[in-house]
């Protein structure tokens, strides 16, 4: 029960973080030039999200915690 | 309640559902395709990393929206976007009409504020800005 709380966890950082972090990288991609530094940052943290989001969920299910829905 | 349910009871809730599924999945070609953006930086990769993001994003506004819905629900005390007896709403919005109302109106604002993110995405792609 703690192992599948904890990839639920996971999962719930990067499915929320995800839906943060793509508006942001969509708005800063208008930053002017000297503020674009943000983006690259703003990049590595939606990747590091996306991968959370996905390979947690994944792992959720094939541990038998999806129950259909 | 099984898938068909579901639909019947509350089609938003079963369009999230499936939504959230495939965005799960899809989250891990998203990660690629910003790898691939990050590593090698190019115009194919870069055209690449806009389309899958805005697929990325269409795909996860059914989730915004509920998410916001839920949010609000609480914050106004179930007197809006929950699903309880008319008369028993009509008592909860008297009690908290204020909260009410400017759920109602949140909602909208953080849908147009949701939607800000892709046009200027869109934009700053097609005119160069970005």
């Amino acid at each position: 029960m703690a192992g599948v709380s904890r990839v639920m966890l996971f999962h719930y950082l990067g499915y929320f973080g995800s839906m943060i972090l793509i508006w942001l990288v969509m708005v800063a991609t208008l930053l002017p030039h000297p503020m674009r530094i943000l983006l690259k940052p703003l990049e590595a943290l939606l990747l590091i999200a996306s991968l959370l989001f996905g390979i947690f969920g994944v792992l959720y299910v094939m541990r038998g915690g999806h129950r259909g829905g | 309640m099984n898938r068909q349910d579901l639909r019947r009871y509350d089609l938003e809730a079963w369009i999230h559902v499936h939504f959230y599924k495939i965005a799960s999945i899809y989250s891990i070609i998203e990660a690629l395709a910003i790898l691939a953006h990050i590593a090698a930086p190019s115009g194919i990769t870069e055209a690449i990393f806009r389309i899958s993001t805005l697929i990325y994003w269409a795909l996860l506004t059914p989730s915004f929206y509920e998410l916001s819905k839920g949010f609000l629900m609480i914050y106004s005390r179930g007197s809006a976007y929950s699903h309880i007896a008319e008369n028993i709403r009509e008592r909860l919005v008297r009690r908290y009409y204020s909260r009410a109302m400017l759920a109602r109106i949140a909602l909208y604002v953080a849908i147009v504020i949701w939607v800000v993110g892709p046009i200027a995405f869109i934009a700053g792609w097609l005119y160069g800005w970005g």
